[in-house]
């Protein structure tokens, strides 16, 4: 197994239906007010914007996979909306490998994402994306 | 029109715009602890194929969420989304996420975000009331 400390995740890494890690993200007041900054306010008071779902996503991801290669390019994106979450609830993600394949010259490899609150999922994602290495 | 579960389909999804300038690429990176230098360092980017800064890809994306939301008063019922990321934003940019009905039937969307110019940086489409089967069903699910 890699130790992610000590090297930089390649593509020959990746082992589809492997869970790569777990992370928590808090939907708390200092996040909302970062998506504030970008975004604007949101109309309900409370409400967590959607949106804000998916940067949960790709803080996960991204701390599950580290160190990378640079050069990766994040192509393309599906989401699937479940439960609403509300500010103050806590996420729990499970970051996987889906697949991976080389399409020419290029490696792809598929990665999940699942952000559930308790029991209930919240959003699941797939990240394809081209790595460099 | 409406879709399968009666909810209210407009042929157009309110658009929504910002300028993703380095204050909001920067608090992106800390909102997501993305800080790949291709999307905050000028040095760093110059020394790329994009020759500057390019934004988050995700922060578009989420601008066609918002774009639903507001259109919607919230995310409806079983709302998914399949996009690419066809051309990289330069940090600066100001951006316009928005949709158009494709399909009544099926409650599909063509949903876009694009620049100033009208050149596309992400594209594809958003389903209402009905999810399609995703793959993911998170790697320890049976």
């Amino acid at each position: 197994m890699t130790d992610a400390a000590a090297r930089v995740w390649v593509f020959d890494d990746f082992r589809p239906g492997e869970p790569l890690g777990r992370h928590a993200i808090a939907l708390d007041e200092a996040r909302l007010a970062t998506w504030r900054a970008i975004y604007g306010a949101s109309a309900e008071e409370g409400h967590v914007p959607s949106g804000m779902l998916v940067a949960a996503m790709m803080e996960a991801y991204l701390m599950a996979i580290r160190p990378r290669p640079p050069g990766n390019v994040h192509a393309a994106q599906t989401l699937a909306f479940g439960a609403p979450a509300k500010a103050g609830d806590r996420l729990d993600a499970e970051v996987s490998c889906l697949w991976k394949e080389m399409r020419r010259t290029r490696c792809w490899v598929g990665f999940g994402v699942v952000l559930r609150d308790g029991g209930r999922c919240v959003l699941t994602g797939e990240i394809s994306a081209i790595w460099s290495r | 029109m409406e879709t399968p579960n009666g909810a209210a389909l407009p042929r157009e999804l309110v658009a929504v715009s910002l300028v993703a300038g380095p204050h909001e690429v920067a608090r992106y990176a800390e909102l997501t602890a993305d800080f790949n230098p291709i999307h905050l360092d000028p040095a760093f980017a110059a020394g790329t194929t994009f020759g500057r800064p390019i934004i988050h890809g995700t922060l578009g994306l989420n601008l066609v969420i918002e774009a639903i939301e507001r259109t919607f008063g919230g995310l409806p019922d079983d709302v998914s989304v399949e996009v690419r990321f066809v051309k990289p934003v330069p940090v600066g940019s100001a951006i316009r996420a928005g949709g158009y009905l494709r399909s009544l039937e099926a409650g599909t969307y063509e949903i876009y975000v694009e620049t100033a110019s009208g050149e596309r940086a992400v594209e594809g489409t958003c389903t209402i009331g009905r999810a399609p089967e995703h793959r993911n069903k998170g790697a320890n699910a049976t």
